[in-house]
């Protein structure tokens, strides 16, 4: 009966199967992600960021249809971008950053939806938002892994300067590191497993 | 990504030790969502999310140092369960009695295995073993009293020694342990815990259960047999009552060692072996039943099939 409930529906079907190595590849790249959303407290502005992957990925599905790396790719600029935009815009106008990433993926997921709805039918768009996971496959899986590796790679390298990033600003920038420099590294990796959780959970729980 | 994060916040102090909470939770949220969405045949994504959040909220419960509340919990733990038990089964309010009766006998003297090995190992006087040898005592001498007139099979039939030798095998006839009350408190102590949010509980109450489901027809399954074996002495039931008694009572005496132990432990103890009696007769009359068939080589065989 254990076996049955808990083993059973793994071992029979593919899908499952992948389904899970996703599930554990996208735990061990992102939940490290997440630690370090919350040490900064950037946890509210990962998803707005993970929102404002909607319009790359829609645009993506614009030109190439439902293929998986068009819409990564176009999630993982749209991201970027945001970030990058928001980050200008609250270092140019009196804006806080909270305040224009707020507007910004407002905006974005507005953009997404419009984009979508020009051409996919309903399914697409509810495919976009909430990602299946059970529909993950072999290019998916590899997307999903390799950018989970990625993150790890990338985070031990950047480990220790994003902790002191973290705790103790001022000191990072007495040592005379560039700290911004490390931000912007970290939100890129973020970024990129939001892509990546984007197939599993799409862009509305991504941050999940 | 963030919903286990934020509950290995509450857990750990360094972002290292935070980061290996955080993976394998999320990870269990994923599988049991996965799980939950095959069998339900709903949409997973929304599931898995909607899996970690629970977690979350029992993790954070169990993170935050509400100590107070959390003792309140534990110290009206075993009668409350095991009344609770005694009213679903509805075996009426003697049931009920018996349940009340050994959960607030089993609160008052520290009745527990896990505490008395501790004891036998740091705490000079040992009461807490000398409790649960003394219930051993009582039980093993009750048991083969009822057992005067029949050719005795076994030590089996009356030992509660294997029982604790075998690394409590808790779980196994549960059921029979547990509605008379012959429950060291532990497991239901357990559950209670795991209720109020408590991980560490969880993890050992699965560890529990494995363990038993293989005791019972699992990897472990020959070596209940063969220790079953080993422990089986044809003889008369007296002569075990009374080896087997001095054994265990030798230890037991309260003033063997040195050390002052307190009389809850001991009077505790005896009640505790005096229930124990009618759970172990039940328990050996189904094992006798139980044995007619060649129940242990087919479990072991499963056990073989299920390894293979």
């Amino acid at each position: 009966v254990i076996y049955d409930l808990l083993v059973a529906p793994f071992a029979d079907f593919g899908f499952m199967k992948r389904a899970l190595v996703a599930c554990l590849c996208l735990s061990l790249g992102g939940s490290s992600i997440g630690v370090f959303l919350i040490l900064r407290r950037l946890s509210l502005m990962g998803d707005a960021l993970a929102h404002a992957l909607l319009p790359g990925a829609a645009l993506g599905f614009l030109l190439g249809g439902l293929s998986l790396p068009a819409m990564s790719l176009g999630g993982f600029l749209a991201g970027i971008a945001t970030a990058l935009v928001s980050g200008a815009i609250a270092r140019f106008t009196s804006m806080r950053e909270d305040a224009s990433f707020a507007a910004a993926y407002l905006t974005a997921l507005a953009l997404g939806v419009l984009i979508v709805s020009l051409r996919g039918s309903a399914v697409d768009l509810m495919n976009i938002l909430f990602g299946a996971i059970l529909a993950v496959d072999r290019t998916a899986l590899l997307l999903i892994a390799g950018t989970s590796t990625l993150t790890l790679v990338g985070l031990a390298a950047i480990y220790r300067p994003l902790v002191v990033e973290c705790f103790n600003p001022g000191f990072l920038a007495a040592m005379g590191v560039k700290g911004a420099l490390y931000h912007y590294l970290f939100l890129a990796l973020a970024v990129l497993n939001m892509v990546a959780a984007f197939q599993a959970l799409g862009t509305l729980m991504a941050l999940g | 990504m963030l919903l286990p994060a934020v509950a290995a916040s509450f857990w750990a102090r360094e972002v290292w030790s935070m980061t290996a909470i955080a993976a394998p939770m999320a990870f269990l949220s994923g599988a049991i969502g996965l799980l939950v969405s095959f069998h339900a045949g709903l949409p997973s994504g929304p599931l898995i999310v909607l899996v970690a959040q629970p977690l979350l909220h029992r993790l954070v419960a169990a993170g935050q140092p509400r100590l107070g509340a959390r003792k309140a919990v534990a110290s009206g733990s075993p009668s409350r369960l095991s009344s609770a038990h005694g009213y679903k089964h509805a075996g009426g309010a003697r049931r009920l009695r018996v349940g009340v009766a050994f959960g607030a006998v089993g609160r008052w003297s520290g009745f527990c295995l896990r505490g008395a090995v501790e004891d036998a190992l740091t705490t000079p006087g040992a009461p807490r073993a000398r409790g649960f040898l003394l219930a051993m005592v009582v039980a093993l001498a009750l048991v083969q009293a009822l057992t005067l007139d029949r050719p005795a099979r076994s030590l089996q039939g009356g030992g509660a020694a294997d029982v604790a030798v075998l690394g409590r095998r808790a779980a196994r006839r549960a059921d029979v342990r547990r509605r008379h009350g012959a429950d060291g408190g532990c497991g239901t102590r357990m559950l209670v815990l795991a209720g109020g949010g408590n991980l560490r509980s969880v993890v050992v109450f699965f560890v529990f259960g494995f363990v038993a489901y293989a005791t019972i027809r699992g990897i472990l399954a020959p070596t209940r047999a063969a220790m079953m074996a080993a422990s089986s002495v044809d003889s008369c039931p007296a002569d075990i009552a009374a080896g087997g008694g001095g054994i265990v009572l030798v230890p037991a005496l309260p003033s063997s060692s040195g050390g002052r132990v307190p009389a809850r432990h001991l009077v505790g103890g005896a009640l505790i072996g005096c229930w124990c009696r009618r759970a172990i007769w039940s328990r050996a009359c189904w094992a006798a039943m139980s044995s007619s068939r060649p129940r242990s080589r087919a479990s072991t065989s499963r056990a073989a099939a299920a390894m293979r």
